[in-house]
């Protein structure tokens, strides 16, 4: 099985589940269209478009090998997807982080580690990494909040 | 330039982090001490914000603090309310509020209702009109409802389900005691507007900030749900005088999340006093269709509770349940 | 007339009002230009500085930053590939492959020109026909308003370059998320799982830049270690063009030039459609009528000149219908309205008669703010570039931080950081399955009007056949029709060997 028949089949069953869940929304009896009637539509359209997935890429299977060759992605370096995945994993701590340390100290931590981890592991480096992430906080702190009065999430620390 | 071990960055962090938590600093004072958020549940633009936007100007040169407008959309006004109660109890928060607070509640769309909070005082009231398509055969509202009578069901009434717009005009239904409308759900005034002026729909809600179109004769005012005629257009009768005996307004108003301190409270309250004291704010009001009422919080108190009673009947008459 | 226009052009141009305008445009590049701050949000962060000026010089502003605002869109969505805004989806087609292939001047300046052309010549029915087009514009009842989303969602569909069922499957999709979060109907809870933060939904604004900024920043990342030319390599060498033959380029170009001003006109007329409609539409029309259908989507002119000149004439169709009624084309002329009612004007049917002044004040500046952009953004445009070409470890942090940022703005929440997120994973995993992203996007920004305008057409009739029987209702349905028709024909035509497209987001 490829990708997209995969893809078909979890869409197929995502869309069966959450038809499922459509029973749980309230109908009340003044409105002659309920709420839950277009999500209804929806799934119905999913399931229809999952299943035709499902069956284009089942039929396309010998051709489709033939004339692919190697997926470009397999080419790209195991480093880079190391950089993607680090980058995620940071940018979920930091989201984590804002209501906690609030948006500044949670801010310049997260430029400061994420740029050095993507950059050259060096002592000038380090010390640029800081940097940028302390005026560029400050940058956008005067902005934001001194000047167009957007308040920015305080953490529960002082 | 030398590689520096792994260890470095080890080093390195710690020292950062100690170096930020440091940097900004509390300190106890005299309330108010820093700016203040003032959530309002609705989208820039509408209403409300305009209306509020006004009142945290005046708030500001009261408090001696920024009054800043947060807009907190979403989820009919609740995600706002919500957040608004989540908030630390010290007046730095305060919420601006309208009826939805019980029709979002007795509809069951939220666990949340004025008991949550801390009544500061009510600021201002824009009166409910009744409206029809600017080329409808209604000339008078009496022409409208023994139509609606006779034909229930079949002229279009525009609103916001389960909301003001829409209990306003089911309580007309209950004073004449008849079935009128059919109802098309339209969400929030401009498009309910809109589609008025296209004749979409027959009937919907407005008030006087429409009230250019009325004067274009896109839209036709039939009546006005105040005990008199207004001053700022005394050629629209009212409903009494139709023998409808319905007053009808959007009523706006303060609150703190509960457990704020009483000096807190009080604090506020004088503000938003001197902020309906203000000729500028009522000036702005007359432009904006609505009139300053003032109520403080102990009077406040009381009109929320009554106004509750009234919107957990009128969801009830509806149909609605609470889940 | 001629005395009310004097009197508008030369209010305009005292300093105050001149050098506020300015200041708005100025503040419209920047927002449009940063992935994550909108022009919507930069309107609203403005909207408070424009309290202590007297109305026409606070609406002056407003009206800066939004045409202004257009412009930062084009530049991030040609430079970075990202859209900042949501107009400026279908501009990332054609602009982002030109920048790489080291036109990025061209790109540009193509856009910017194509813009200013649009955006004047839109301008001449704001000024002579803004109450008949608004006329127009109220006739569309919810069939009309279902019809014409369900068109721009088909089109959006079969643009997809490799697959017409994965672009549908996209737009299912973004309908979908939709559905998440409270019912527009009586805010009943969807899909929640008894979850608050999942009541308010997924804001489409943070989805947008989340999907666009990670999806982006991602493939930059794997691509670095590959030794491959980074974004921009070519750098800013490639800046220094020939405005006479960009200008020469647009200019041979009428007809599109044209089509697509009409196009982003009448979108921007038609109350809460938006500008993604408009360029989307604008774009769809441009390849259709080109006799070289299969180049779109490679770098050409001719998809940068649609959709820049539909932004633009967009932006003035909006105003036609808030000066014409009072009633907010989008969510930008809605904040505008707030600004003129807390200024106590109300603007309605009688506001460009009782308020000549003002309202001649704002035609003006209109065209003043459309034509001081392009010196302003060759101004920034410098500056832009070079943050551009900043290393990209420091550009990744700070563009997902302003991402962060824009998607906390939207409605003060930090659930919508969480949404940012989530939908930067989605995007990436999208691409990485080769689904179109545009689809997505657009389901989710159209989804609600759609369910909304379907529910009320049948609350208001109950017959459903009214869909395909009130004459316009049924003419964009059979466009749809024909939309897919034709994207399935350019497929079996592209079926025969060929080589795939330049990798681009749009996967």
């Amino acid at each position: 099985m490829g990708r997209d028949a995969i893809t078909g089949c979890l869409l197929l069953g995502l869309s069966l589940w959450l038809y499922r869940q459509t029973a749980e929304i309230p109908r009340p009896h003044f409105v002659s269209v309920g709420p839950d009637v277009y999500p209804r539509i929806l799934l119905g359209l999913l399931a229809g478009l999952s299943v035709a997935l499902l069956g284009a890429d089942l039929l396309n299977r010998g051709g489709r090998r033939g004339r692919g060759g190697g997926r470009p992605e397999a080419r790209i370096h195991r480093a880079s997807y190391r950089d993607v995945f680090l980058t995620y994993l940071l940018f979920g701590g930091y989201t984590a982080l804002i209501p906690i340390l609030g948006f500044r100290a949670a801010t310049v931590s997260f430029v400061a580690v994420l740029s050095w981890c993507l950059g050259p592991k060096t002592v000038r480096h380090a010390v640029l990494c800081l940097l940028v992430a302390f005026v560029f906080v400050a940058a956008v702190h005067l902005m934001f909040e001194g000047y167009l009065r957007l308040l920015l999430p305080r953490g529960i620390l002082p | 330039m030398v590689s520096p071990p792994g260890a470095w960055r080890w080093i390195l962090l710690p020292v950062l982090f100690l170096l930020l938590v440091s940097v900004p600093g509390g300190h106890v004072g005299a309330y108010p001490e820093r700016p203040i958020r003032m959530i309002v549940p609705w989208a820039a633009g509408g209403d409300t914000d305009a209306i509020m936007r006004v009142a945290a100007s005046l708030l500001e040169k009261d408090l001696g603090v920024p009054v800043v407008v947060v807009n907190i959309p979403g989820a009919s006004g609740t995600a706002g309310a919500r957040e608004a109660k989540k908030a630390p109890p010290d007046g730095h928060t305060i919420f601006s509020v309208h009826d939805y607070i019980h029709t979002t509640f007795y509809t069951g769309v939220a666990d949340i209702n004025y008991w949550d909070f801390v009544p500061v005082c009510l600021l201002t009231s824009t009166p409910s009109i009744v409206a029809v398509y600017g080329r409808a055969r209604w000339r008078t509202f009496r022409e409208l409802i023994e139509d609606a009578k006779r034909r229930p069901d079949e002229i279009k009434a525009g609103a916001t389900l389960g909301s003001t717009s829409h209990f306003f005009l089911v309580l007309i239904e209950r004073k004449v005691g008849s079935r009128l409308w059919r109802y098309v759900s339209y969400e929030g005034t401009a498009p309910r507007m809109t589609a008025l002026m296209g004749g979409h729909i027959d009937v919907a809600e407005s008030n006087l900030t429409q009230l250019d179109k009325a004067r274009a004769g896109q839209i036709r005012f039939l009546a006005l749900a105040t005990e008199k005629r207004h001053p700022s257009a005394p050629d629209i009768p009212t409903l009494r005088e139709f023998g409808v005996d319905v007053v009808y307004a959007v009523n706006r108003g303060l609150m703190v999340p509960k457990g704020t301190p009483g000096s807190v409270v009080a604090r506020l309250e004088k503000a938003c006093e001197s902020v309906a004291r203000d000729p500028v704010f009522a000036d702005a009001m007359l432009k904006q269709g609505t009139d300053v009422r003032f109520l403080n919080r102990g009077q406040y108190t009381i009109f929320l509770r009554e106004n509750d009673a009234l919107n957990k009947a009128l969801a009830e008459y509806v149909g609605f349940k609470r889940r | 007339m001629i005395d009310l226009w004097l009197t508008g052009l030369s209010r305009v141009l005292q300093p105050d009002v001149f050098l506020s305008l300015a200041a708005g445009v100025v503040a419209g590049l920047v927002g449009g230009a940063i992935p994550g701050i909108t022009i919507t949000m930069t309107v609203i962060l403005v909207l408070p500085f424009t309290f202590g000026m007297d109305p026409l010089q606070g609406v002056a502003t407003l009206i800066g930053v939004y045409v202004g605002g257009e412009s930062g869109g084009l530049i991030t969505a040609t430079l970075l590939g990202i859209p900042g805004t949501a107009s400026t989806i279908a501009t990332t087609f054609d602009a982002y492959p030109m920048a790489r292939k080291g036109e990025p001047g061209r790109a540009v300046w193509l856009g910017m020109w194509a813009g200013l052309l649009g955006g004047l010549l839109a301008g001449i029915p704001l000024v002579i026909g803004a109450v008949t087009l608004a006329s127009l514009a109220l006739k569309f009842g919810p069939w009309e308003y279902f019809s014409l989303f369900v068109l721009t969602l088909s089109i959006v569909s079969s643009l997809s370059e490799q697959s017409l069922l994965k672009g549908l499957v996209a737009a299912t999709l973004g309908l979908l998320l939709t559905v998440v979060g409270s019912d527009p109907l009586i805010g009943a809870p969807r899909f929640t799982f008894g979850s608050e933060y999942l009541r308010t939904g997924f804001p489409f604004l943070a989805v947008l830049v989340g999907v666009y900024a990670f999806a982006q920043l991602m493939r930059e990342l794997e691509k670095r270690h590959e030794g491959q030319p980074r974004l921009l390599a070519a750098g800013s060498a490639s800046l220094a063009i020939s405005h006479r033959r960009i200008i020469r380029e647009v200019f041979q170009q009428w007809a599109n030039l044209l089509r697509s001003t009409l196009v982003g006109l009448w979108i921007g007329v038609l109350p809460a459609v938006g500008g993604s409609a408009a360029n989307i539409l604008a774009y769809d029309q441009a390849k259709k009528f080109s006799r070289h259908a299969e180049r779109f989507g490679t770098g050409i002119p001719d998809g940068i000149i649609a959709t820049e000149s539909a932004n633009n004439a967009n932006v003035a169709g909006s105003l036609i219908t808030m000066m014409a009624f009072g009633i907010p084309g989008d969510a930008v002329s809605a904040v505008m309205i707030g600004a003129l009612i807390i200024h106590g004007i109300q603007p309605g049917p009688l506001f460009i008669s009782t308020k000549p002044d003002l309202a001649y004040g704002m035609f003006s500046a209109y065209f003043l703010a459309t034509v001081l952009t392009v010196p302003i953004a060759a101004g920034l445009l410098r500056l832009l570039l070079r943050v551009v070409s900043v290393p990209l470890q420091f550009l990744v942090p700070v563009i997902l931080v302003l991402g962060a940022i824009g998607a906390y703005a939207i409605n003060n929440l930090m659930a919508n950081v969480w949404t940012f997120f989530f939908f930067g994973m989605l995007g990436y995993v999208m691409v990485k399955c080769e689904f179109p992203i545009p689809p997505l996007i657009l389901g989710l920004i159209l989804g609600d009007q759609i369910e909304v305008n379907f529910i009320r057409a049948i609350m208001t009739e109950s017959n459903p056949l009214l869909f395909l029987t009130r004459p316009l209702s049924g003419l964009f349905l059979i466009l749809s029709a024909a939309s897919f028709a034709w994207g399935i024909l350019q497929m079996r035509r592209r079926a025969v060997p060929g080589g795939l497209p330049a990798p681009s987001v749009r996967g």
